[in-house]
């Protein structure tokens, strides 16, 4: 812009009085080959600095229009499907078949929560690697003896939950969101309850299927990749 | 400019001499930034496994590298302020100017000639002033950016969960907010592709984008427009380096102000640069920004939770379109009520000011902040510790998930402090972990069994009894025997744990020499068979009184203590009260817990 500029101050043939000006994204291009075409020679200064601004302003609008649009589509890896290899299942957290993952051992669970990784394949990036952890859930026994599984992130802005023994709730480090033992809202900025999962009993083992949700909305909106 | 300081009122002359240094102190904190920067960049190292133990190193053994790192993450604060105050005041110019022209920049315009309020006829509109304003407002946001990008380049968990917090913010906003998360975080989850567009954007975008607002800034101040009546070279010899102090860059008075932020910066080097403990997403930290930020913390707990976005993006939104407007807004004021509108304006400033304040004093008296801190504080240090010796290329996580020290204890406070107590935590139903197995342990313990320490709270439906009555001269063997044979597959801890100061070094700790209990002990055998075998089970043999007692076989061995938290019926028969904890962890983790109580041996 700066050099535009300063060839628009120094230039001595006046160049762009013909030029009307409406069609902005041409209009500093074809500026200085219209100078020939027999205009006064002495330019209309208003009229050029008008030039020069729709010019620019075309110019940006349209890189501005572009812009996120390439951005996005360079920025974005995570974006295109070859980062989902057919061997991502387990990584993939939003393959609802496969994603059923062994937290534990029945005999573990009690009243009290408990809280266990979520280990799996992990892509990151140009990675992938196995045994990751790939996030956290708070488990636990209701007194019906149905076992209950809460992801540990925050579903207000994805702080890891801990639990108040001394006050049996969860609660949120960072904000102070404080939720009941089934997960609902006692107090804080959380817009919804802790994300209860998917879990069972099987074999001795507890099994929970894990997703992650995004944060901030009131509905459960699960996450794309892991 | 200069036609500001001659035509007009003489007050604005020293004022503008103070932008002029606060210009230069910028460009000069700039450098100093790019400097160290520079210095940092030769170690610092972007990647998950590295970036934190990297900035250790940087610490811990790089010469000066501590220092050169205060300097660069307090400079940057320095900057910030700088900025704010450089901004201040060509505002306060802009106010108090007495001629019409609204920005000092576009102070080619004859001055004095017309009141404000109605722009001149035939005059032209003054972008280039407005323009220059928006490159030093876009320069301010800029070094905003480097500042937020670089705080996250260590990744601690300050670092870590303040990302992860401001991307979850981020991806919250209407429309564009999934775009920007995946622009900056590059996937759903905070990672590698982060951490290097953190980087990318601190060492290489923002700076370059910075430097080309520089340099339209300059151009923009030293070309100026050609007006009426003055000719231009006139105006490009008066007007340069106003708003940038380009021409007298070696300004004294602002080397002074460097000098003393330098100093200052060094003197009170503790905490200047803090590293806490290595990210990880697995631990519960109390998010919280940094001080520039923790106006918009406050505002956000203060606003209902349905507003909480309206707090965070579109009141700085507003305040900085405001901003970026108001030359135009003191432009169109008359000159009486310009001093009101700055006035106004500086109140602005104490109400952030306020709210940071009220922020940190609510932390500072929040107890449960204070107590997850310290948790954090004591991983800190032991990373470091560990650190110093070196990190395994698999990362600081890797290096403390092997620690027994830092892993076995959180497995231990996970699921055995419910029934045996540690350095003063947890219940006592069964013996305490401190020491166990020791030398003293073992003595105190056949002298004392129903001692609280061991089984007087395990509620056991047979007790041992005192072994007093053997003496000393009998207990004192037997102890020994009981000892080495625990000694028999004693893991050889890494030189991480030998030389670990939290456990005390032993120079056992580094025998290797195989054991034979039975052999070195010959002697003793006869006597501890005479006194013990009798109760206790021992070689499939034993226990000739029918007590049950427990197995004695390899007595406190790596190989027991997991037969004894694997299957303790296996050895305390009838007597058991201690659940099975199979299937409770994984290899790695039972292993490292083992360890951690194994260590218990060397006190
Ligand atoms: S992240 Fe949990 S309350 Fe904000």
């Amino acid at each position: 812009m700066m050099g535009f500029e300063s060839y628009m101050d120094t230039d001595p043939k006046p160049s762009s009085a013909p030029i009307s000006g409406s069609s902005p994204s041409s209009a500093p291009s074809s500026t200085p080959r219209s100078g020939s075409a027999g205009v006064p020679p002495t330019g209309d200064p208003g009229r050029r600095h008008a030039l020069r601004v729709i010019g620019t302003v075309g110019a940006g609008a349209c890189v501005a229009a572009t812009a996120p649009w390439v951005a996005g589509h360079v920025l974005a890896p995570g974006n295109r499907p070859s980062s989902r290899g057919p061997s991502a299942q387990n990584a993939s957290s939003h393959g609802a078949a496969t994603s059923e993952f062994v937290v534990g051992a029945a005999g573990q669970l009690s009243e009290t929560p408990l809280l266990l990784a979520v280990v799996g394949d992990q892509v990151d990036g140009w990675t992938r690697a196995t045994e990751q952890v790939l996030g956290h859930v708070w488990v636990r026994k209701n007194n019906q003896g149905e076992v209950q599984a809460l992801n540990a992130e925050c579903p207000h802005l994805g702080c890891r939950i801990g639990f108040q023994k001394q006050r049996g709730h969860f609660q949120c480090p960072c904000h102070e969101s404080a939720f009941g033992l089934d997960g609902t809202v006692l107090e804080g900025p959380s817009p919804r309850p802790l994300d209860s999962l998917h879990a069972r009993v099987h074999g001795g083992k507890v099994r929970v299927q894990f997703k992650r949700f995004q944060t901030q909305t009131s509905e459960k909106v699960p996450l794309g990749t892991p | 400019m200069s036609s500001d300081s001659t035509n007009t009122a003489p007050c604005v002359a020293p004022w503008l001499e103070v932008q002029r240094s606060a210009g230069r102190l910028c460009l000069w904190l700039l450098g100093l930034e790019a400097l160290t920067g520079m210095v940092l960049g030769l170690t610092y190292t972007p990647s998950l496994e590295h970036a934190w133990s990297s900035v250790y190193y940087i610490q811990d053994r790089m010469t000066f590298g501590a220092r050169v790192r205060d300097v660069h993450r307090l400079t940057g604060d320095a900057l910030l302020l700088a900025c704010a105050v450089y901004a201040g005041l060509f505002l306060c110019r802009a106010g108090t100017r007495k001629n019409a022209a609204a920005k000092p920049p576009t102070g080619q315009r004859p001055a004095g000639q017309r009141p404000t309020g109605q722009r001149p006829v035939g005059q032209r509109f003054p972008w280039r002033g407005l323009v220059l304003w928006w490159a030093l407002l876009g320069i301010g946001a800029l070094v905003l950016g480097m500042e937020i990008s670089g705080l996250r380049l260590p990744w601690d968990q300050t670092s870590y969960w303040a990302l992860t917090v401001e991307m979850n913010l981020a991806r919250a906003l209407p429309v564009v907010g999934p775009f920007i998360h995946r622009v900056v975080a590059g996937a759903d989850t905070l990672g590698q592709l982060a951490l290097t567009r953190l980087y990318a954007a601190h060492v290489l975008i923002l700076p370059a984008m910075a430097a080309l607002l520089l340099a339209l800034a300059k151009k923009l101040t030293s070309q100026p427009q050609a007006a009426p009546g003055v000719a231009s070279h006139e105006k490009s010899a008066t007007n340069q380096g106003t708003a940038l102090g380009k021409t007298a860059p070696f300004g004294a008075e602002t080397l002074v102000v460097l000098a003393f932020i330098i100093g200052a910066i060094l003197w009170s080097v503790n905490g200047g640069a803090p590293l806490g403990a290595p990210a990880d997403p697995a631990r519960t930290f109390p998010a919280r920004p940094e001080w520039f930020i923790r106006p918009l913390y406050k505002l956000r707990e203060l606003a209902p939770p349905a507003l909480e976005l309206v707090a965070v993006f579109v009141i700085p939104g507003l305040l900085g379109a405001i901003l970026a407007m108001f030359p135009l807004v003191l432009r169109r004021l008359p000159a009486h009520s310009r001093k009101w509108a700055l006035i106004l304006g500086a109140t602005f400033v104490a109400l952030p000011a306020t709210l940071a304040w009220a922020s940190l004093k609510d932390d500072a008296e929040n107890q449960d902040l204070q107590v997850a801190l310290a948790e954090d504080q004591q991983r800190e240090t032991r990373a470091k510790e560990l650190a110093h010796l070196g990190v395994p290329p698999g990362g600081p996580l890797v290096m403390l998930a092997r620690d027994p020290m830092t892993r076995g204890r959180e497995l231990y406070e996970q699921s055995c402090m419910g029934c045996h107590m540690y350095q003063g935590r947890g219940e006592r139903k069964a013996p305490d972990i401190d020491g166990l197995m020791s030398r003293g342990w073992i003595l105190d313990m056949l002298k004392d069994p129903t001692h609280d320490r061991f089984f007087g709270k395990a509620d056991l439906d047979d007790d041992m009894p005192s072994q007093s009555k053997l003496g000393e001269a009998n207990l004192i063997p037997i102890r020994d025997f009981l000892y080495a044979l625990g000694q028999q597959d004693a893991p050889k801890f890494d030189r991480t744990i030998v030389d670990n100061p939290i456990q005390t070094q032993s120079a056992e700790l580094q025998e290797s020499k195989p054991i034979h209990p039975e052999v070195a002990f010959a002697d003793v055998v006869p006597l501890f068979e005479a006194k013990c075998v009798s109760c206790h089970e021992w070689k499939d043999e034993g226990d000739f009184l029918g007590m049950g007692a427990p197995d004695l076989t390899d007595y406190g061995s790596m190989a027991w203590l997991r037969t004894q938290v694997l299957d303790p019926e296996h050895i305390y028969g009838d007597l058991n009260k201690m659940p099975a904890f199979q299937e409770t962890w994984n290899e790695q983790d039972l292993n490292v817990l083992l360890q951690f109580v194994y260590l218990q041996r060397y006190p």
